[in-house]
């Protein structure tokens, strides 16, 4: 084994009184790829902040860089040293072009050749093998591309230590293996990556070891072939998780049912027809930019269709804002929750009670808090959220309790019919199979349930018929009973 | 072209407007566009379309500072007091004094904003006061007046028939535009204000933009004010009154946004004219002092009605290209 590139010793981290990270001990050498992973708040982001020197670790840990000893690591140090991290909310600029926010950081001189950035930024998304217009603004970018750039500016940089932090959360399937050709290249040249995700076959595929976390402390650090993914869960979890596939219920007596005629809104998708029956579960997928999500707002009414028609329960509601979806009981799950769905500087609890307030008020219209701690801390138990406490702003929460905060709202607006677009992006294995059972529960209970999502196995576990769409059109509607992964692929792919 | 159209609409609209109430008032009165009118409307707006540049700095980086106008008459009376007991003799070395005394204002501004983290309204509110509360307690409010030698009117020599107030301008929009799009720090300013979270992890410092800002916007207070005193040969405590609202809104309608990131040098430079012609044309149509306020509201209302407008259409063209994005032929 050569000398470690980094080396953490010791290192714990508090925030106030809690302690988030205790006594993380590991090391990288160059050419790995290390898998991180951990629960949702095991502390993968904050081990990774603190080798960017974002946040500083306790006293008494050592940080060692190519075996030397880094005293106070800053940013600008990291940066010196050739650590690049793709965050997990992506910490891109969205008022600048796609061209700077690639080079941010890593400018050399003081006075700014934009051609010659502009030229750079291109040749690095092609090597990425994707096509941006490098002029145009990051905010333009759907989220999905904009992970693209953020893994464009971490090749920019040249680092030695490439950091990725759940880089894959918004990728399509053909962009992952663009991410895993350009992680082999990599690692070829030596450089070493630190790959976070929940996604247990990607660290198959792409990782050489494997450190996990979990509460904050390091559990195991082992070489690839020493897990299996059974292992692997039992490690993070530290229980036994069994995994128990859901089965479509027996659809009977096909009463009430939500239905949508004819949807149509060029050019994302058209005549888009299809029945949600009662108790079931429907599911959605597609390649990223068949016209899923677009379609689903469209339904939730953010932007209105140019035709079409919705039933509920044999009754014709018209929905042209997202007011009237909500009145009619329609919600709507977003795909994005940093920009589309979090209350940013906002509590836990603000954030998951917005959009039922009348649920938690008293007889007078206002609102009780303790309704709403009771409402909260139901969630929290039943989705296992992690977090410091439920009156801390929901920025200080990990990624995928972020998320699980987001579905706790829905829950708890008492939908009727419930689109949950990308709903489990960033959560850990064990919530998952929580989330699924309780879309699942729903559905029994008699909500209509709308579940989009590019994981096939996911669509495959919970639900009972599944719309493929490809372009914009509806390509096929599967029974998942009889249906593989290979087969909705191919459809999704050639219709 | 498209391209222009795209990136600089709000450019193309205020050119427009430009020239729509330019008609208006040429109707009203011809004499509007003459030569010496024209040059006119530039002289005058000169010295807060400079100020207007700095201004727009300080907004960009997702502050403000209203104590400009304090700032100036402390300028200004310095540099006048210097032009006073030296005779005027060195009108640059008096410029020079002038934007140092700027800066360090500038810099109090900035040092209180950054290091004890005070909201810059807050900070610029009170700084507004104590400026002008102790220029008036040294000058006990009196004048400066007879200012002699080359520093008298140097501001106002004329080349090729322009005065050296409006080369002045042209210079500080260029050294703006090189400084905030062509330098690193001009570029870290714009990130910062864009996500101050993703400049920290790129090895910026927010703080450090904020405070290039405030001194920034202190040495062009600085070199208007010594353009003043060298333009009247007299300097008063009360000048500079109220000069943080037109500034600002110059700065807004031109396309500066109050939650940062977003500038536009050309466009603020449109706004100060916009602001300057509607002043111009009232007098010469002679409309009433108040009426002139009134309208200027307006106009103010109307921009930031319009940037929220325009704000609200880059959420929509951003879902436009959304769906670029979801062509399939992008996906391989
Ligand atoms: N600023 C903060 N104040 C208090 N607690 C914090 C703060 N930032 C993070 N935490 C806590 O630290 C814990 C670890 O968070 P971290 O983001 O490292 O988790 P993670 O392993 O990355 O999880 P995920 O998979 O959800 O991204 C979480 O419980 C989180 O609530
Ligand atoms: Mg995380």
């Amino acid at each position: 084994m050569s000398t470690p590139l980094l080396e953490l010793k010791n290192i714990s981290k508090s925030y106030s009184s809690v302690r988030v990270l205790n006594n993380i001990n590991f090391s990288v050498v160059p050419g790995e790829v290390r898998a991180l992973v951990g629960e949702n708040g095991a502390g993968k982001s904050t081990t990774v902040k603190i080798i960017a020197g974002v946040e500083q670790p306790d006293s008494g840990g050592e940080i060692y860089y190519n075996g030397e000893l880094i005293h106070k690591m800053t940013v600008k140090h990291s940066l010196e040293l050739g650590v690049s991290v793709i965050y997990q909310d992506l910490s891109l600029f969205p008022n600048l072009s796609v061209a700077e926010n690639i080079v941010k950081g890593s400018e050399k001189k003081f006075f700014v050749g934009l051609n010659t950035y502009k030229k750079q930024a291109s040749a690095v998304l092609e090597s990425l093998g994707v096509d941006i217009d490098t002029s145009l603004l990051l905010s333009e970018l759907s989220i999905g591309k904009q992970q693209l750039v953020a893994i464009a500016r971490a090749m920019y940089s040249e680092a030695k230590l490439i950091i990725m932090d759940e880089p894959t959360s918004t990728l399509s399937s053909t962009e992952v293996e663009l991410l895993f050709d350009v992680i082999a290249r990599l690692k070829e040249s030596g450089v070493c990556i630190i790959y976070i995700s929940h996604k247990l076959d990607e660290i198959f595929t792409v990782a050489d070891s494997i450190t996990v976390l979990r509460d904050g402390e390091h559990i195991e650090t082992g070489a690839i072939d020493t897990f299996d993914q059974e292992k692997l869960i039992k490690l993070m979890v530290g229980r036994e998780l069994r995994f128990v596939p859901f089965h479509g219920t027996d659809i009977g007596g096909s009463g009430t049912t939500f239905s949508v005629n004819n949807f149509t809104l060029e050019p994302y998708f058209r005549n888009i027809s299809f029945d949600v029956r009662e108790r079931e579960v429907f599911g959605i997928t597609g390649l990223v930019g068949a016209g899923r999500s677009e379609l689903a707002q469209s339904i939730f009414g953010i932007r209105k269709a140019s035709s079409g028609e919705i039933f509920l329960g044999g009754e014709k509601i018209s929905i042209s804002h997202t007011n009237d979806a909500i009145q009619a009981g329609v919600c709507y799950l977003p795909e994005d929750r940093r920009t589309q769905g979090l209350l940013m500087g906002q509590t836990v609890t603000r954030n998951t009670t917005s959009a039922n307030l009348r649920g938690v008020s008293n007889k007078a219209s206002l609102i009780s808090g303790q309704k709403e701690k009771k409402v909260v801390e139901e969630y929290i138990e039943r989705l296992a959220i992690k977090l410091p406490s439920i009156e801390s702003h929901i920025e200080r929460l990990s990624g995928g309790n972020q998320q699980k905060v987001l579905i706790s709202r829905w829950l708890n607006a008492g939908p009727r019919v419930l689109i949950v677009d990308e709903p489990t992006t960033g959560v850990d294995v064990g919530t998952k199979q929580e989330i699924h059972r309780l879309l699942r529960e729903l559905a029994n209970n008699g909500v209509f349930i709308v579940l989009i999502s590019s994981d096939l196995l996911e669509v495959l576990a919970v639900s009972d018929r599944v719309l493929v769409m490809r372009n914009g059109n509806a390509a096929d509607l599967v029974e998942t009973k009889s249906a593989s992964q290979e087969s909705i692929m191919e459809k999704s792919l050639l219709g | 072209m498209t391209k222009l159209i795209k990136y600089k609409k709000r450019e193309m609209i205020l050119v427009l407007v430009l020239l729509l109430a330019s008609f208006i008032i040429y109707s009203i009165s011809p004499q509007f566009v003459s030569s010496v009118n024209i040059i006119n409307v530039f002289n005058n707006n000169a010295l807060l379309g400079i100020m207007s540049l700095g201004m727009m700095m300080v907004i960009v980086t997702g502050n403000i500072d209203v104590s400009v106008g304090a700032s100036f008459a402390v300028c200004n009376m310095v540099v006048a007091a210097y032009a006073n007991n030296t005779g005027g003799k060195n009108p640059f070395v008096a410029v020079l004094i002038g934007m140092l005394v700027g800066a360090a204002l500038g810099a109090v501004n900035g040092i209180f904003v950054t290091l004890l983290r005070i909201p810059a309204i807050v900070v610029t509110l009170g700084t507004m006061n104590i400026f002008r509360g102790i220029l008036y307690f040294i000058t006990e409010g009196r004048w400066i007046e007879g200012l002699t030698g080359p520093f008298l009117g140097f501001a106002n020599r004329r080349v090729l028939n322009i005065p050296f107030a409006v080369y002045m301008w042209i210079a500080v929009i260029v050294i703006t535009y090189i400084l905030l799009y062509r330098t690193r720090l001009g570029r870290n300013v714009l990130a910062s204000g864009g996500n101050k979270e993703a400049a920290r992890r790129a090895g910026i410092e927010p703080n450090a933009s904020t405070l290039t800002a405030f001194i920034y916007l202190g040495i062009l207070t600085g070199l208007a004010a010594s353009l003043s005193a060298s333009k009247l040969g007299i300097a008063q405590p009360s000048n500079g009154l109220g000069y943080e609202m037109t500034l600002i809104a110059a700065a807004v309608i031109g396309g500066t946004l109050f939650s940062g990131g977003t500038a536009s040098i050309f466009g603020t430079f449109l706004g100060m004219l916009l602001l300057g012609i509607i002043d111009n044309g009232l007098v010469l149509a002679r409309v009433p002092l108040y009426w002139q306020d009134l309208v200027t509201g307006l106009i103010i209302i109307l921009a930031v009605a319009s940037s929220a407008f325009q704000s609200f259409s880059k959420v929509r063209s951003r879902r436009k290209t959304i769906k670029i994005e979801g062509d399939p032929a992008c996906q391989d």
